[in-house]
């Protein structure tokens, strides 16, 4: 049983120049105790893809298509059904964990309303299961951090006391938008382990959105790479990176730096010329196409489908086989 | 390229491009002092981009600041082209200004949104008078085409362009004066990965041309790495290793620079997932009290009793030019 299952979602938002189309026609799922990423460049849509799941996507987005979230639909649910299924079977934590805790109550009393909303427990209860809940996110001494205020913390504290919120009514389902973000490496390293902890502990899912590929390849089962409001390719994450079927999954790959073979002159990055289309419209056509090194006609004439090219591997692209490698596109800058 | 538009001419040829000795920056706050940079001396070769390493609060953009006298130094010296700054009053840094120039993180607060694209680039030969403006707008042009952006460009607003255009239009307006130093702050953080990419081979195909000597800071490795010859680490205020880029996976021998090697996050699953990480605990101490001696022994998983008592010099290493801060090493 698929844990939620989103179909067709599409988000727009109006605006002076016509509707602007942030998601089109998005559709996944994600199973029991899975971790499924979706990555994307700034502008691709993947917050807006998972925040108008739980009615946070803004009063001014237009929804259509289905989430189900075991078997229930989440949008256009009523708020007092969304509240029921917030915090509690679905949580989440976003990317600057200084903006999402309240600078004036401590981080204890943050953690345990949680408790005390959901679970009904009692001040003394919530107190005990939130020093539990600190010291299993790796923060060292609970019983004092419970007193603190989140400025008296670092960001990579205030992050986990964030996870601590999150998991503390055991959801089924951890929404993370670019969790690692505003942290530093070293401090990345311990959240992503953290977070394949609580997984493999409690078997929850999580659904984590990020642009970072070194991310997704440490901590990804499946992958959702989207580009300009559509979901252009979805493999399983070694087949992803070992074969990409999406050319703008390809050209991403080729762009980041690697470690290694440092200071080699001869080494070059190719990057993608051109820009991300403006959302205004739904071209009938490949949204890479005008950036693609190998785009034909056909790709500016007509959408390509979503096509499995393998079991579990599928993309939307009609030359998902075409080489463009460091040798084919070391002209380009 | 000698004309009146070029920037002045070094003090001495065989001098390094920047020479910085025992640099330190204090700033007094509320809360007591913050010591952001502590004796920090290395030098930069003509023609040589040294990438410049460390989290946040490292003191990373300190030593950048300082470097272009965008802030002064409490203590030590910054020569750029045999040329001493760091005493001279602001004028006399002013006079000088053409020849280090900075390039900063987002380009959407350091343009002027008021200002065309054309004004914006040839600003610094306005300000020092070089040149009569028809060679100016020439050699505002020559620019545009140096970092690839259409003569058309030179007409629009900052707001029109994209996030990658904007870089290109800072690059132009850091190289416009031909300077011997460029000090760029994490050029490239603000920008997604896709533009990242053109941008980080833009900054070595200028530098191999026009042969600037550049301080590119940044906290990606894997961006250091690709553009830097020689990658300096900082931690705390102080530079713990200094070592060439091809041999910072290998050779790397201070803790704390292995340990940030390992916790970058290699993009390929099978290797990513194979790697053994060394987990650093706790966080990067408060600058207002840093510990005493090694400043990192306290997240340290090798530190000795000395490590607590007193710091380790920055000594030889293993290869040339590398240089180790650590009593584990020597």
């Amino acid at each position: 049983m698929k844990l939620l299952d989103v179909r067709d979602l599409t988000v727009s938002f109006p605006t002076k120049k016509g509707p602007v189309l942030a998601v089109d026609g998005l559709t996944y799922h994600v199973e029991p105790g899975e971790i499924i990423s979706l990555v994307g460049e700034s502008g691709c849509g993947k917050s807006v893809g998972i925040l108008s799941l739980l009615g946070l996507q803004g009063p001014s987005a237009r929804l259509s298509g289905s989430a189900l979230f075991d078997g229930r639909e989440l949008l256009h649910a009523s708020e007092k059904h969304l509240s029921t299924i917030r915090g509690k079977q679905v949580a989440c934590v976003f990317q600057d964990p200084m903006s999402s805790l309240n600078p004036v109550l401590t981080v204890g009393k943050q953690v345990a309303e949680v408790l005390r909303r959901h679970r009904g427990l009692s001040a003394a209860q919530a107190k005990k299961q939130v020093i539990n809940l600190l010291e299993r996110v790796g923060i060292p001494a609970p019983a004092q951090r419970y007193a603190n205020y989140p400025h008296e913390m670092s960001g990579g504290m205030r992050q986990r006391v964030m996870i601590a919120m999150a998991v503390a009514c055991e959801p089924r389902l951890l929404i993370a938008d670019e969790p690692t973000t505003a942290l530093d490496v070293t401090i990345q390293a311990g959240i992503l382990e953290l977070l394949k902890e609580l997984r493999d502990e409690t078997g929850m899912a999580v659904l984590l959105v990020t642009h970072d590929l070194g991310v997704v390849a440490d901590i990804a089962d499946r992958v959702i790479v989207m580009y300009a409001g559509r979901k252009v390719e979805e493999a399983e994450v070694r087949a992803l990176f070992a074969d990409p079927r999406h050319q703008y999954t390809r050209r991403l790959l080729d762009a980041i730096p690697r470690r290694g073979g440092g200071g080699d002159p001869g080494r070059r990055l190719s990057g993608i010329p051109g820009t991300v289309p403006t959302l205004h419209e739904s071209p009938a056509a490949c949204s890479f196409a005008g950036r693609c090194v190998v785009a034909s006609e056909q790709c500016h004439t007509a959408k390509p489908p979503f096509t499995e090219s393998a079991p579990g591997q599928a993309a939307a692209c009609w030359h998902p086989g075409a080489q463009t490698g460091h040798a084919a596109t070391g002209a380009l800058k | 390229m000698k004309n009146a538009l070029n920037g002045t001419s070094p003090a001495s040829t065989d001098a390094p491009a920047l020479a910085v000795t025992g640099l330190t920056k204090h700033f007094k706050t509320a809360a007591g002092t913050v010591r952001a940079v502590d004796d920090v001396t290395f030098s930069i070769g003509k023609g040589e981009i040294v990438g410049l390493v460390g989290e946040s609060g490292s003191g990373k953009s300190t030593v950048g600041r300082c470097v272009v006298m965008l802030s002064p130094p409490t203590a030590g010296s910054v020569v750029v082209d045999g040329v001493e700054i760091s005493g001279l009053r602001r004028g006399g840094v002013r006079r000088l200004r053409t020849g280090f120039t900075m390039i900063f993180q987002d380009p959407a607060t350091s343009l002027n949104p008021r200002m065309q694209v054309s004004d914006i680039v040839a600003e610094p030969l306005v300000i020092h008078r070089k040149g009569r403006p028809g060679e100016r707008d020439r050699r505002v042009r020559e620019l545009l085409d140096l970092v690839g952006l259409p003569h058309m460009t030179a007409a629009r607003f900052p707001h029109e362009l994209s996030g990658g255009q904007r870089q290109r239009v800072s690059i132009a307006r850091a190289l416009i004066a031909s300077p011997a130093l460029v000090v760029a702050d994490e050029p490239t953080s603000a920008l997604d990965v896709s533009i990242q990419a053109s941008i980080l081979n833009l900054i070595k195909d200028l530098q191999r041309d026009l042969g600037f000597a550049c301080l590119f800071i940044s906290h990606d490795l894997a961006a250091v790495e690709y553009v830097a010859d020689r990658v300096m680490v900082m931690y705390l205020g102080r530079v713990v290793e200094t070592i060439d880029s091809a041999g910072l996976n290998e050779r790397a021998a201070h803790p704390y620079t292995r340990a940030l090697v390992s916790a970058a996050p290699v993009p390929d699953p099978d290797e990513q997932r194979s790697r053994t990480r060394i987990t650093l605990s706790g966080d990067i101490p408060s600058p207002l009290a840093p510990p005493p001696g090694c400043h990192f022994h306290l997240r340290c998983p090798v530190a000795m009793d000395v490590c607590r008592d007193r710091a380790p010099e920055l000594l030889p290493g293993s290869g040339a030019g590398h240089t180790v801060a650590c009593h584990r090493v020597h």
